[in-house]
């Protein structure tokens, strides 16, 4: 426990945390000041003021809205930005040989599984900084009203799952919050990939470049192949609202073995780090 | 140090709550639904430079609920001029507006969404003979306006009483028209 401590300060104190955090707070405010704020600068004389359902927090936020610049450079930037905090401390330490100074007192196990547990954390962090921010701040100038299907201007359509479908029409905020948790797991785990194959890329910046590249390669791949199932982008955008257990339990599987495998194999093996 | 970044944090919070209770003061979320000659006042408050001559509210009914669009009226009863259609269409939709246009000598469509704008760019297609027009032009006349909303089989009571709340989002959707044709 005090080892994943130590880690998880190295990682907040960290520059590559507060350069994340930095470029996450640009993103949020960016989307406020140029669409919220200026939509409600246009249509801030609305003629009924007693209802307000046009325009509500919920298609004005950053992740509110499907075409348009904001969420589709965060929904591009987020696995690179994910990666910056922590996802090179591993390479750091082995580089530096800061690696040998831990391993003396603490087991192969428990460092692997506190790098793959902080990096997850500070991974999630840095995912949902953003449309968390940029909600707080959204909901300075738009109401909290209900979404009515009806106005049509929610991308939540007859065409999202189901589930998401009903959930965001009657419980606005659990939707908000359901998504948030889905982007924090699938953001985090997607980061440790970037743990996971330090011994096998060498380079630091294709390193973390990694999860980055994977994340856009299925996105490519699911768009060529169409073997049925939605891509990370897809999951992880609450505008369209297409998540469903199935893809996001494989994808979990997935990234989650993909992570922890190099490092059972170096446990067994012994020897090198 | 310390101390001040909990201060600041403290200013924060308050200017934020400040806002968001100004806001939510200031639009509480609907609870009436507006009446048709409501829609009709606010229309004209706002100098609305097309004629609504009679806004036909179409509210939902099982008979009527047809391949998953909603008409309350009878195609065959229809003698408007024009006709502004806002919402967006499903494909097994476009049977029963075909069916309208045939009745209707101008059209004018209008879609505020970009999203499903690739079924209503289909159905333009569709009708090109009939359809001049993809957005309304300050000196054109609209006599009806025809909601339309995406049903599923079974609508959830949640829907159905957001589809009875229909009156006031067809002033909603109709704002940004409004805007633009008085900025023209």
């Amino acid at each position: 426990m005090n080892l994943f401590k130590i880690e998880l300060k190295r990682g907040f104190i960290g520059r590559g945390f507060i350069v994340a955090v930095l470029i996450s707070i640009i993103l949020a405010v960016g989307q406020f000041a140029f669409m919220s704020l200026k939509t409600m600068i246009n249509y801030g004389n609305f003629p009924m003021k007693d209802v307000m359902s046009y325009f509500t927090i919920y298609n004005r936020w950053l992740l509110g809205t499907g075409s348009n610049f904001w969420p589709f450079i965060y929904l591009m930037m987020i696995p690179l930005l994910t990666t910056v905090p922590y996802g090179l401390s591993y390479y750091e330490d082995l580089q530096s040989g800061y690696i040998n100074n831990i391993l003396i007192r603490k087991s192969k196990r428990a460092y692997y599984f506190t790098k793959l547990g902080v990096n997850f954390i500070l991974s999630g962090i840095i995912a949902i900084i953003s449309p968390v921010i940029n909600f707080l701040l959204t909901m300075t100038v738009f109401p909290l009203v209900k979404p009515m299907a009806e106005t049509f201007t929610f991308e939540v359509s007859v065409k999202s799952n189901e589930f998401i479908y009903s959930l965001f029409y009657n419980h606005p905020i659990l939707y908000l919050l359901f998504y948030m948790v889905i982007i924090f797991i699938v953001m985090g785990l997607l980061s440790n990939l970037a743990i996971a194959l330090t011994g096998i890329v060498k380079n630091r910046f294709v390193l973390v470049l990694m999860p980055f590249l994977i994340y856009q390669l299925v996105t490519i791949a699911i768009q060529i192949f169409k073997p049925g199932i939605y891509s990370l982008s897809v999951i992880i955008n609450p505008v369209v609202g297409l998540v469903n257990i199935r893809d996001f339990m494989l994808y979990a599987t997935v990234l989650s073995v993909a992570g922890i495998l190099p490092f059972i194999k170096k446990i067994r093996q012994g020897g090198e780090y | 140090m310390k101390k001040l970044g909990i201060f600041l944090m403290c200013v924060l919070v308050c200017i934020w709550g400040y806002f968001t209770y100004q806001v939510n003061r200031k639009y509480p979320a609907p609870n009436k639904v507006v009446s048709k000659e409501e829609i009709k006042n606010v229309a004209l408050i706002d100098g609305l430079t097309f004629k609504l001559k009679a806004i036909k509210i179409f509210e939902t009914n099982d008979e009527l609920v047809e391949n998953g669009v909603i008409f309350k009226e009878n195609i065959n009863s229809l003698e408007y001029k024009g006709v502004l259609i806002y919402g967006t269409l499903r494909n097994d939709g476009k049977k029963n507006i075909k069916e309208y246009i045939d009745k209707i000598t101008s059209c004018v469509f209008t879609s505020n969404r970009t999203y499903n704008g690739v079924l209503m760019d289909e159905f333009i297609e569709l009708n090109k003979s009939l359809v001049n027009k993809d957005s309304i032009s300050s000196n054109e006349s609209v006599d009806i306006v025809i909601p339309m909303v995406h049903a599923r089989n079974n609508m959830t009571v949640q829907e159905w009483n957001n589809f009875k709340n229909v009156k006031l989002s067809l002033y909603f959707s109709l704002y940004p028209t409004i805007q633009k044709l008085k900025l023209n």
